[in-house]
């Protein structure tokens, strides 16, 4: 028998109110560990798909658009650019490396991006099996893509036009899946890789004469751009905006903006945490003081048999603590549980976002956040306890 | 030992706004049995209080094996009184969580002695509840209730055994069943006992009474009278025989 047994048991006892303090612990730690999990895997994941893209060039528009079409193939790209003005982009001496992307096709949810091998290198993909694709009309898929379209080496597959599903397909032209890549946890893992000429030859395949395929043939979409130098910064995309019908967006800058857009929602939702955890400490402090006065003879028995006012003192705040953590182990469960639903839903949409079971290092400090709060929602009811006058209660009978 | 188990002398306690009860003052042998006897409100369960070391009277001292209890205090009275008294209330207010052996056990944990479980099994047996050891007190008839308090109560052979109005409530029989198995469980862990009650019918099982009167005023308590005659007793009282 210990105090922590004693405490177990009476709480076990009388379930019902500690129970709905146990519940409004779990509601906020799960806001949290939900929150916090999910703002964590989202920064890392943005900031691992724009490592090694300093800069994302293409045609006027959002800059955030650019960002997002380019490179997290999330939004639609603002439109073409000449294939020369990359060419020269390359020559610029401020610059080490622009890879041009040409977009505009998807198959079932997963966009075919026509890159370069260099592409895949960006984001250190490696293939899992077959080899890579060498001629137009060949193609790579990345893990996720494989994995939820079913394709593997060898089969073939119609690209269907636009970046959603439900464009019209291009019936007369296949693609050949010449290999696999292993998981890279980045971008990579949701598209389908094929050379910069297959896009060019599907959307020729429109166009009746050779000019026209020719026009078509010297574009493409977004061209990602790594700085020779840190002179490049200030420099580089000043002159791009400036000199030509180009863009320059920064994705460290773009994400940055649209972190803080989407930090005043994440703020107000750590906010209503917090109101959930004050919530859950005076529920725990109510439902103690209500147990109190209904077990007050069995702590003057307590006393009677020898027990001390700190011991029935530490008896409360053992069953404050263990009520806190209870809740915090069951709110960060219902967090990832929650987490899980959501990846469910948007990987409905072709974007798991999520991975569940994902544990920001801010979140393991829950626990340690909600057993304060309960001891502090404890130390009155223990003073109580504590101090209550044994003689009197006992000589009433 | 020389001195008395118990030893009360000049006892008077007076709670804020209320009238000043007072005790002859008495002793009582180890092993020896007493009744204290007085109307409802006459200050019996605060003398008990006090003898439990619970409650310091405005005057007089309360000693046990010889030492005043106001030589201790907080945690070493606490400890103190888990060793020497053993307290069987009127209600038996068992812990609602634990079951019949856990609550008996809980007595020994409390007084911060070595859990022994061939020891409870016996207190158990001695009682007549050993086969009730895995129930809940809701599952328990009064009765029942009434015993397992008593074994938590001489779970760690209290040299003292307290008991308040253990005959309250209950007919002509049982009361004197209540009364044979205190007895009974007094004897067998060789404790002292000192019961509390208006009952008069459990007058005779005592060969001594000490009784406490009406509530007095101030001054009466002051000229320390030993035996405050009441009408509620007839016949008078006698402190002791």
């Amino acid at each position: 028998m210990t105090l922590l047994g004693l405490a177990l048991r009476d709480l076990r006892a009388r379930p019902a109110q500690p129970l709905l303090a146990v519940l409004l612990t779990a509601l906020a730690v799960a806001l949290l560990a939900a929150l916090l999990s999910f703002a964590d895997q989202f920064e890392r994941r943005m900031a691992r798909d724009a490592a090694g893209v300093d800069l994302v060039v293409g045609a006027k528009g959002s800059p955030l658009q650019l960002v997002l079409a380019g490179v997290y193939h999330l939004d639609i790209p603002p439109g073409n650019i000449p294939l020369a003005e990359v060419e020269s982009l390359r020559r610029n001496r401020l610059v080490a490396e622009a890879i041009p992307l040409a977009l505009g096709d998807s198959f079932r949810g997963h966009r075919i991006v026509g890159a370069g091998h260099e592409y895949l290198a960006l984001y250190g993909g490696r293939l899992a099996e077959g080899r890579l694709y060498e001629e137009p009309m060949e193609a790579v898929l990345g893990s996720e893509a494989a994995r939820s379209t079913g394709l593997r080496r060898g089969d073939r597959f119609h690209g269907a036009h636009g970046l959603g599903e439900g464009g019209h397909e291009h019936e007369e032209e296949s693609y050949e899946v010449t290999g696999v890549l292993a998981p890279t946890g980045t971008v990579l893992d949701r598209l389908i890789l094929t050379p910069v000429e297959s896009v060019w030859w599907m959307h020729a395949g429109h166009a009746e004469d050779d000019a026209a395929f020719e026009a078509s043939r010297r574009e493409v979409t977004v061209a990602l751009v790594r700085y020779a130098s840190p002179v490049a910064v200030a420099l580089l995309p000043r002159q791009i905006n400036a000199a030509s019908a180009l863009q320059a967006a920064s994705p460290a800058f773009e994400m940055a903006r649209l972190m803080t857009l989407l930090g005043a929602g994440r703020d107000a939702l750590a906010a209503l945490a917090g109101l959930l955890l004050l919530t859950a400490g005076a529920a725990l402090a109510a439902g103690l003081m209500a147990t109190l006065a209904a077990r007050r003879y069995e702590l003057a028995v307590m006393r009677m048999l020898g027990a001390g006012r700190a011991t029935l003192f530490a008896s409360v705040l053992i069953e404050a603590a263990a009520i806190g953590l209870a809740g915090a182990l069951a709110g960060l469960v219902l967090g990832h549980v929650f987490l899980a639903g959501l990846n469910a839903w948007l990987s409905s949409a072709g974007q798991p976002l999520v991975a569940v079971g994902h544990f920001a290092p801010w979140e393991l400090s829950l626990p340690v956040l909600a057993l304060a709060a309960s001891l502090l929602a404890g130390l009155w009811p223990a003073w109580q306890a504590a101090r209550s006058d044994v003689a009197a209660i006992l000589a009433r009978g | 030992m020389s001195a008395p188990l118990v030893s009360v002398g000049g006892f008077a306690h007076c709670y804020p706004g209320a009238e000043e009860v007072v005790s002859p003052d008495f002793d009582l042998a180890e092993r020896e049995r007493l009744l204290l006897l007085g109307p409802s409100g006459c200050g019996k369960s605060t003398l008990l209080m006090a003898l439990a070391g619970l409650l310091a009277p405005s005057r007089g001292a309360v000693c046990i094996a010889g030492e005043d209890w106001r030589g201790f205090a907080g945690a070493a009275a606490d400890r103190r009184r888990g060793r020497l008294i053993g307290f069987v209330p009127q209600e038996p207010h068992l812990i609602a969580g634990l079951s019949v052996a856990e609550n008996v056990r809980l007595a020994v944990f409390l007084a911060g002695r070595p859990d022994q479980s061939a020891a409870l099994e016996e207190t158990l047996e001695a009682l007549g509840i050993a086969q009730l050891a895995g129930r809940y007190p809701h599952a328990l008839s009064r009765g029942q209730q009434q015993r397992v308090a008593l074994a938590r109560a001489v779970a760690n052979r209290p040299p003292l055994l307290l008991a308040d109005e253990p005959t309250a409530s209950l007919d002509d029989a049982a009361g004197a069943a209540a009364l044979d198995l205190l007895f009974a469980a007094a004897d067998r862990v060789g404790a002292g006992l000192i019961v509390a009650t208006h009952d008069l019918r459990v007058q005779t099982h005592f060969p001594r009474r000490v009784t406490l009167g009406a509530p007095t005023t101030s001054r009466a308590a002051q000229q320390r009278t030993p035996v405050t005659p009441s009408p509620w007793e007839r016949g008078g009282g006698r402190a002791v025989q």
